[in-house]
């Protein structure tokens, strides 16, 4: 039987919340749930990569998947409706992956809505300038939605190359892009465009010709889709027609409704009591919105609200102890003399990045 | 005035033209003579008895082997505004087959199981009503399954002199010389019967068969071909569980919509599955032998034979299903070695041992129990259902039973003249089946032209048609369509890319690309 990457990913997801969380905050990662508990464990335990590539994950097929595991004897179950992973999950985690690596560019994170909004414009465009270069101008749009259509309309018109031409230019920039990605992944995202005289691919087609199941086939594509999203932050000038489709895009931190509201607040030089009364919210849920930000936005103003000593000393004693409970990391800090709040502690933290080690 | 017959046509089911052999068949039923219809699968039989019925006075009875298929026919019946029409089975309840027969003076269809047709209660009823004719459709069902398994196929001809000897029609598509020589002493058909015979050949099916190493690389095959190929296909399996594992086992690797179907499942899902395959919902279905018969759907593209069926009729009436708009299509059947032992063990299995005629006869307390109460016995000794009704029936044939069909006290030479009897006949309808088997087992391994060995069965001979379009060893290719899928699926995501959006390329390529 083949293993499955869903399995594999959770053993992975487990074994770095260790005992602190339960799955149920796994699967909340998983399915992109936006609460801040949430978003903070994502970033906390470094699972940011995976934070919203399953949406559709049921409940109880997850929790399926969690007594698979049991049974098999990868995971065991702890105190608390804890899990740990077994020496034998682990084995079987490292076998995984060491002959099929969890696909790197994949960063649900940043790029799960970005990734969602790009493919339908990706797919549009290919599919109309396969039809547009062959001088074939009667086809059916290959992306339903009406908005992605007038999007790509209106793309089009902005550009001044002839449509062979701009195919051309979108084939060598594709061709380029996914040069760049395992075999599988490049096959998967080409797989599934379309245009003149050749359909786009289901999964399952995919997953037959290129041995591997369906679900991970899936992340194949979507770690091409977040891969090209990645490259076109960093060096937008190297395909200016992949760029373009997705300029506005990337242009957004990707923040919660009320959260993307408190920032507008923010940007306008409110502070946070001001922000609450404005909006006629709890100071907590605005706190909640700050470390939304914090994680999210490079211009958050996050000494206004905790020293850099303090940041520091909160990053040193997660490291010294381990440990990622609020409690631990508060009752630690406090020891050694300093005062510091749970709004800070998750503010310090909430920048995950300088954590790793 | 009566309508004319192609009034009738156009006006009930919108045809302009009558296909071949129908409207002389018609119009002998009109005439009252009695018929054996042998047309083609998708031939259009049911037309055959469903216009006179429609035409004529009084009430026809349609004789159907299948809840299902009545259900479906009457359906369709209804769907076009036809609602004299009927159907009656033992899954309904007593309150529904009422409601069904309370208006039975102005019904011109009541379809029937043979089962049902025999019920004293129903023949009761049927004495008082005004017969225009009887039909027996899928008529070679007498033979198949009349001598052991469904008795009531058997009596059809006593039953119909019950009331007054109506005229009778006899359909089937899989008829051999044989076959039609049951059909005929079974209905008591009349000397100057009419035999209408028409070629069986279904020109637009290609046949394939295709020896596979195992089980896994059939498996494998058979995802390949589901992939490649158009759909909707039915997939042929003899057993329960297996429809259910591949049904699975398909969906999750082909991202298809797959069902299973099978005599195991109950009423409601499996009419459920029959809808969505005939509402197109369904792309692929896996199904033992009890799905399939009659129904008509226009564009099936395949029937596959994952396990070998246990006879060319069954073969014959089963690839039926396929192309019945007259479009390409494709039976293929997949033999790996040992796959005959699957029909066979299952041909032993309907067999009861002859000593359990022993036991039952011997049985004291069974003396004078009715036929049902031996049947029960029977089961209560460890008799499957279907071993428990074929040696009831062999006993009732060999006349242990008084008229009242309560069962004999017989002498010990008698039981023993009886139980050897028994283990004869047996041995010699096993042995029938197995030549079937070896029949169909010879048919898959044939490295001749497979169509002119199927109708061969069926004494036919045939022209040869456009080798292109016959079977694989005519060198027929795959129907249109479903090969370029494949070119296709070979390209690497450069030549993808290419393809796509690079017209230049994909010009120079044609050549290369595809086949027709
Ligand atoms: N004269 C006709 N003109 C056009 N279509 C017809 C005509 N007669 C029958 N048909 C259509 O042909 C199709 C097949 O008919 P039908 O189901 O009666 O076949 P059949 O001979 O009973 O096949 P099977 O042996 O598989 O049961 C139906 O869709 C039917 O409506
Ligand atoms: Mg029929
Ligand atoms: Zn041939």
């Amino acid at each position: 039987m083949q293993t499955r990457f869903s399995s594999m990913l959770l053993l992975h997801m487990l074994e770095k919340v260790e005992t602190f969380r339960t799955p149920r905050s796994v699967y909340h990662i998983v399915t992109g749930k936006r609460s801040a508990q949430t978003l903070q464990d994502a970033r906390w335990f470094h699972l940011d990569h995976w934070f919203h590539i399953y949406p559709h994950w049921r409940e109880a097929a997850f929790y399926t998947e969690i007594d698979a595991a049991l049974k098999t004897g990868w995971l065991a179950l702890e105190e608390e409706g804890m899990y740990s992973v077994t020496p034998a999950g682990r084995a079987q985690l490292q076998m995984y992956q060491k002959d099929q690596p969890f696909p790197a560019a994949v960063n649900g994170w940043r790029f799960a809505a970005g990734s969602r909004a790009f493919w339908p414009r990706l797919h549009l465009a290919v599919h109309t300038l396969s039809h547009l270069a062959a001088k074939e101008t009667s086809f059916r749009p290959a992306e339903g939605s009406a908005q992605v259509q007038q999007y790509i309309k209106a793309w089009l018109k902005g550009q001044r190359s002839t449509y062979q031409e701009l195919a051309a230019n979108l084939y060598s920039e594709l061709e380029r892009m996914l040069q760049e990605l395992p075999a599988s992944s490049a096959a998967s995202a080409a797989g599934r465009l379309s245009g003149l005289g050749m359909s786009g691919r289901t999964l399952g087609q995919l997953a037959v010709s290129l041995n591997l199941e369906e679900e991970r086939v899936k992340i194949e594509w979507l770690n091409a889709l977040h891969f090209i999203l990645q490259t076109l932050t960093k060096d937008p000038g190297d395909y200016p027609l992949l760029a373009s489709l997705a300029a506005d895009i990337l242009a957004q931190p990707r923040l919660t409704y009320s959260a993307s509201q408190t920032y507008r607040l923010l940007q306008k030089g409110m502070n946070l009591t001001e922000i609450s009364a404005h909006r006629g919210l709890k100071n907590g849920t605005v706190e909640d919105h700050f470390v939304e930000i914090a994680g999210e936005a490079d211009d958050f103003p996050l000494y206004e609200y905790v020293s850099p000593q303090i940041v520091e000393h909160v990053r040193q004693t997660v490291n010294d102890l381990e440990t990622k409970k609020l409690r631990a990391v508060k009752e630690a800090i406090e020891a050694s003399g300093q005062v510091v709040s749970y709004f800070q502690l998750r503010l310090a933290l909430s920048t995950g990045e300088e954590m790793k080690r | 005035m009566r309508m004319s017959l192609e009034e009738g046509l156009h006006r009930f089911f919108g045809f302009e033209n009558f296909r071949p052999g129908q409207k002389a068949i018609i119009e002998d039923v009109m005439h009252g003579r009695d018929c054996l219809a042998v047309l083609p699968t998708g031939g259009g039989k049911s037309l055959l008895y469903q216009l006179p019925a429609l035409l004529s006075d009084g009430l026809a009875i349609i004789v159907s082997p299948l809840i299902a298929l009545m259900e479906d026919q009457v359906q369709e019946l209804r769907a076009f505004r036809m609602k004299q029409a009927v159907c009656l089975h033992s899954g309904l309840s007593q309150q529904e087959r009422k409601v069904r027969l309370h208006a039975i003076e102005s019904l011109k269809l009541l379809y029937l199981s043979p089962e049902m047709l025999s019920q004293p209660w129903m023949q009761r009823l049927l004495k008082h009503q005004k017969l225009s004719f009887v039909a027996v459709d899928e008529a070679h069902c007498i033979s198949q399954w009349g001598h052991e398994f469904r008795p009531d196929y058997q009596m059809l001809g006593h039953v119909l002199e019950v009331f007054g000897r109506p005229p009778v029609l006899a359909l089937t598509a899989t008829a051999t010389p044989a076959v039609r020589e049951d059909i005929y002493t079974a209905l008591r058909m009349k000397e100057n019967a009419r035999i209408h015979l028409f070629s069986l050949d279904r020109t637009n099916i290609r046949l394939f068969g295709e020896s596979v190493m195992d089980e896994k690389e059939k498996q494998t095959r058979l995802f390949t071909i589901l992939h490649h190929f158009q759909r909707p296909v039915l997939v042929y399996v003899m057993s329960r569980s297996r429809a259910e594992a591949l049904a699975e086992r398909a969906a999750e690797a082909l991202n298809l919509r797959t069902a299973y179907y099978h005599g195991g499942m109950d009423a409601a899902d499996r009419q459920n599955i029959q809808a969505q395959f005939l509402a197109d919902e369904l792309d692929v279905v896996i199904c033992t032998s009890a799905f399939g018969m009659g129904i008509n759907k226009p564009d099936v593209a395949a029937v596959i034979h994952y396990h070998m069926p246990s006879n060319i009729e069954s073969y014959m009436q089963e690839i039926g299903r396929a192309g019945r708009s007259g479009k390409d299509s494709a039976a293929v059947v997949l033999y790996a070695p040992g796959d005959e032992n699957l029909p066979h063990d299952m041909m032993l299995g309907e067999f009861p041992p002859p000593a359990a005629a022993r036991m039952l006869l011997e049985d004291t307390s069974l003396h004078g129990a009715l036929l049902t109460e031996v049947e029960k016995q029977a089961q209560g000794i460890g008799l499957s259902e279907v071993q428990a009704r074929y040696v009831v029936y062999q006993l009732f044939k060999a006349g242990c039973f008084h008229s009242t069909n309560e069962m004999k006290q017989l002498s010990r030479p008698a039981v023993e003249n009886v139980v050897r009897e028994l283990s004869d006949r047996i041995m010699k309808r096993r042995k029938e089946k197995e030549a079937q088997i070896e029949e169909v087992k010879a048919y898959i391994l044939f490295t001749g032209c497979r169509r002119q060995k199927l109708l061969a069965h069926f004494n036919e001979e045939t022209v040869l048609q456009d080798a292109s379009i016959c079977c694989d060893h005519c060198l027929a290719v795959w129907p249109p369509g479903s090969e370029k899928v494949r070119d296709r699926e070979d390209l690497s995501w450069q030549g993808r890319l290419q393809k796509l959006l690079l017209p230049d390329k994909r010009s120079n390529e044609k050549g290369g690309f595809g086949h027709e």
